[in-house]
């Protein structure tokens, strides 16, 4: 007989489940693939749909022999154990139904695997790199070519850390987002600079991984009546700030697109001049404190002080404090790692000549550092560029 | 039920488990037996214990990360440290917990199950085991070497790798051992079942656990070089100047992966295939039945683990392979649901007009044939290349492989623990401690895990110490089922120790439908040597 | 040589080309 404890336990067992189910109703809570911006992401959603529709079926099915096995023919309730085993037609049968069922779903998958494949007549071609740990864009097809950006996290590490409140699109929000036209097919020929990363828009359908020294493509189009923002963040596991690499597609009707690559164009044009002009000390420790904040002080934390063993601190250091021409190879070309033999400080040569000149500048008017040459100029950092 | 509690009213002993004449011992005491053992027995319960403290080291690792993930922000861990706790809890639960503890049930019930005087290699056996605590020493060693533990994930993909530091080198050298200790005692798990089977027992009449084992075997054989392949060219990768997986040096980073997946999907059959053994005796003996299937269970399961070997790139779909090379991994692993719905479809039909009673070996058994069978389905929809494409790396995969590894391999390892342990120790653990432990971690696997593919559908991607705040409800839920589901695995251990100290006497075959050698044959407990003359199977 | 022996050895060497096999085919073939 059941006992009465078991009973018990299985009361609390179903109370325990009914719980958990109605607190999942009540709070309404983002279960499913976020809503489609384009139409490989509704088809992926729809076989989904299609695949789970069958999968329930079947389930119920199965366990609704196993449920009834478990209620009808038991032991307590006196039943004799049958002793058969064994029978050709039931297991022909239960082998060959589930493959015609297989073959059932493979089917439309076909046919969805090779268009997603299908990189061809794209209307812009965008480059993307995977960098430990921000994303650059290179238009380099299609209108708005020549435009380059780099395209990193934009929340501060206050929020990060907990000791402000956070932004409605914590972690999803980033310095330049990358735009795009609505309606227009924009292929992505995508790799990695240093590991492998991975390029991801749920509500587009399209993710690739980012592999060094590799090219790779895939292609997506948002709907002609879907112009917004679509975020996303780096899917493969790529060091120390894997989660806080986010990417940021906005989809704009044709018209702004023209208007955004027309202000991108203008503003390569201020950067090349911004880059040549003489910069004063406080704009330049102004920019700086902005630029460490976004890029070094990830590892080398907002107070230089780095983290033992792990991060070099930049207070009182010999290359913050020495000749600055050793601090602008060190930013720009990375550095073998301090601690670990294997690893390095990234190169930053994917910063403008302005940012890590501001950069340097802010670090060698910080924290105490007090170096003799404690400006740097943009021009500096070009030539500098230039010679390796 | 009463099968279980009626039958023992005397003798409730006071003895530790292991009070045999210490003459059988091969002279040695206390520590030193347990080093010197050549003794199937002895080193099941070496690899048994071992399996279970690693269960509680990865489970601490686990629950530092479900802690960080409590709530968006980074409260408790830098995320470096928690990429090497990610990384580790992976190794350490694979490698360290579920591996060893179906070994453990091998060693056990192998040659007590065909009949066989003890394994044919037996001080091999006693080397097989202690490989692991060294391999265990570097695992755990890594954390206090300068840079830590490798951050890498447990697929230890190139070239993160590359950027590792000395922690990096002893996991290589971790997976070397372990690798070697797998691959030594497969050798001696094949050969014990095709030498040393007891006269009448053909290969065709050994309990399906054998066959489930034998066919492991010779995965691992196959499958663990290809993996201390991939690891030793990432340390030459990093030390000495070859670039197997360094584009600039004409290498491949995804070549890695090729190799790693070709290693890593039999390995999913290492563990899973076990575990099918151990429900294949479980389910038969709570249905008083025979199993409805057996030669058609031998041949599902030989075509798994033929088809493991053609599905790897399965686990790559975003990597960019060409798209008949997507088409064909698809096809291949879409497959593989026939044999694996057969052992299913077996499973039930072996329970179907039988004569069931739901001791907690069985609640395990079927906790772990329904929810594992839920994983193999999300296994499908994860074969399929353009859903894959949107799920990939995200949580809905995190989830997909916990139904797998704990609802499959740890459900079917608590199964045969609970229906081991008698004839093992000749004590009777706790039924109603039992049935709370199954239902705890029933509920509050289910609690961590099932909320997991929610996040994995909205987009939030695996192994980030922070995450967007869409997404923190689910991560609480799961959180603090991580926590239930760690209490319910403290009703195990208390009912563990207390069985061992004072647990009430065994009856001789506590389980009414069981018919294999071990219950059939020889007393419980089972005493230290066993079939030292063949028994002769009719 | 026992018949234990011989299925040991055939097993090992089937590890050990398979360990040797794979870095040795990426080696010398990339």
């Amino acid at each position: 007989m059941m006992g009465s404890k078991q009973i018990r336990s299985i009361v609390a067992a179903l109370a325990g489940l009914a719980a958990f189910a109605a607190c999942g109703g009540a709070l309404a809570l983002d279960w499913y693939f976020q809503p489609g911006a384009s139409e490989m992401a509704r088809e992926i959603d729809v076989l989904h749909q299609y695949v789970m529709w069958l999968i329930i079926v079947i389930f119920v099915g199965v366990f609704g022999f196993m449920f009834y096995a478990c209620y009808a023919h038991r032991k307590s309730k006196g039943h004799a154990a049958e002793q058969f085993h064994e029978n050709t037609t039931v297991e022909i049968l239960w082998t060959v139904i589930p493959a015609v069922i297989l073959v059932a779903i493979a089917w439309p998958v076909t046919k969805t695997v090779i268009a997603q494949k299908d990189t061809s007549a794209p209307d812009i071609t965008l480059k993307v790199t995977g960098y430990q740990w921000k994303w650059g864009y290179d238009y380099i097809n299609g209108e708005g070519e020549g435009i380059s950006f780099v395209s990193m996290l934009k929340t501060p590490r206050d929020q990060i850390e907990n000791r402000v409140a956070k932004n409605p699109n914590y972690l999803l929000e980033v310095d330049n987002e990358v735009v795009v036209p609505v309606g227009k097919k924009v292929r992505l020929i995508v790799t990695g600079a240093d590991v492998i990363h991975a390029w991801w828009i749920p509500a587009l359908g399209a993710k690739q991984d980012a592999i060094p020294g590799f090219l790779r493509d895939i292609w997506f189009r948002v709907d002609k009546d879907k112009a917004g923002v679509y975020r996303g963040q780096c899917v493969e596991l790529c060091g120390k700030e894997h989660g806080f690499m986010p990417i940021v597609v906005r989809a704009v009707s044709p018209e702004d697109y023209t208007k955004w690559v027309g202000e991108q164009k203008k503003k390569i044009a201020a950067a090349e001049a911004d880059s040549t002009k003489e910069w004063t000390e406080a704009e330049l420790v102004a920019r700086g404190e902005k630029v460490f904040s976004g890029v070094c002080a990830a590892c080398h934390q907002g107070n230089g002080q780095g983290i033992p063993n792990t991060f070099p601190p930049l207070v009182g250091s010999k290359v913050v404090n020495g000749p600055k021409i050793a601090q602008i190879d060190t930013v720009l070309h990375g550095r073998k790692g301090v601690y670990r033999p294997n690893t390095q400080m990234p190169p930053q040569d994917s910063l403008s000549d302005v940012d890590i000149a501001a950069a340097i500048t802010f670090t060698r008017h910080s924290w105490g550092n007090k170096p003799k040459e404690n400006v740097v100029q943009p021009t500096e950092v070009k030539t500098q560029r230039g010679k390796k | 039920m009463s099968a279980v509690v009626d039958k023992h009213g005397h003798d409730h002993g006071h003895g530790h488990g292991h009070d045999h004449g210490h003459d059988h011992h091969g002279g040695y005491s206390g520590v030193m037996r347990w080093i010197t053992t050549t003794n199937h027995k002895d080193i099941g319960t070496l690899y048994l214990w071992f399996a279970g403290t690693m269960f509680f080291v990865g489970g601490m690792m686990a629950l530092l990360i479900r802690l960080e993930l409590f709530h968006p922000g980074l409260q408790y861990l830098n995320p470096d440290f928690y990429n090497q706790l990610v990384t580790s809890h992976g190794l350490i639960m694979i490698f360290g917990a579920i591996m060893p503890a179906f070994v453990g049930f091998a060693n056990w019930q192998i040659p007590m199950m065909i009949g066989a005087p003890d394994m044919a290699f037996a001080r091999l056996n006693n080397w097989s085991f202690w490989l692991l605590p060294f391999a265990a020493t570097l695992l755990l060693g890594a954390y206090f070497v300068p840079g830590g533990a490798p951050g890498s994930g447990w697929t230890l993909y190139a070239p993160l790798t590359v950027q590792q530091g000395i922690g990096m080198d002893f996991t290589i050298f971790a997976v070397h051992i372990l690798g070697m200790s797998s691959i030594l005692g497969s050798i001696n798990i094949i050969t014990t079942i095709l030498n040393l089977r007891a006269p009448g027992m053909t290969l065709m009449r050994m309990p399906l656990f054998c066959w489930t084992w034998l066919i492991t075997a010779y995965l691992l054989v196959a499958a663990m070089p290809v993996l201390a392949g991939a690891v030793t060219m990432t340390l030459t990768d990093r030390h000495f100047g070859t670039t197997f997986f360094n584009a600039a040096g004409g290498g491949d980073p995804v070549l890695y992966q090729h190799i790693f997946w070709f290693f890593g999907h039999p390995e999913v059959y290492i563990i899973a295939l076990p575990a099918f053994g151990v429900i294949s005796q479980v389910i038969p003996a709570f249905s008083r039945k025979p199993l409805f299937g057996y030669a058609s269970m031998v041949y599902a399961t030989s075509a798994i683990a033929i088809l493991s070997f053609i599905v790897w790139a399965h686990h790559m779909y975003t990597v960019g392979m060409p798209v008949t090379g997507q088409l064909f991994f698809m096809y291949a692993t879409t497959l593989i649901a026939v044999p694996t719905g057969v052992k299913v479809f077996n499973w039930v039909a072996t329970m179907w007009k039988g004569s069931l009673t739901f001791e907690t070996p069985m609640l395990f058994a079927l906790g772990f044939l329904f929810l594992f069978t839920l994983g193999g389905f999300t296994g499908l929809v994860l074969s399929l290349v353009p859903i894959d494409i949107q799920l990939h790396d995200t949580y809905y995969v995190v989830a997909h492989f916990h139904y797998v590894m704990v609802a499959g391999a740890m459900f079917s390892a608590f199964a045969g623990i609970y229906f081991w342990l008698p004839k093992w120790t000749g004590k009777m653990y706790n039924e109603t401690l039992g049935k709370w432990h199954f239902w705890g971690t029933l509920i509050f696997f289910n609690m961590i895990f099932f909320v997991q593919h929610f996040l994995g559908m909205a987009g939030m991607p695996r192994r980030i110490p922070d995450y967007p705040l869409q997404f923190q409800t689910w991560n609480e839920v799961s959180s603090i089922g991580a926590f239930g589901f760690a209490l319910a695995q403290l009703i195990f251990v208390y009912n563990l120790f207390t069985t061992l100290r004072r647990g009430e006497a065994a009856p001789q075959k506590p389980w009414e439908g069981a018919d294999s050698l071990d219950w059939t044959h020889l007393p419980t407990p089972a005493p230290y040597h066993t079939f030292e003359t063949p028994p002769v199977i009719k | 040589m026992t018949k234990n022996v011989r299925t040991a050895l055939i097993l090992a060497s089937i590890a050990l080309t398979t360990f040797f096999g794979i870095i040795a085919k990426y080696w010398l073939f990339k």
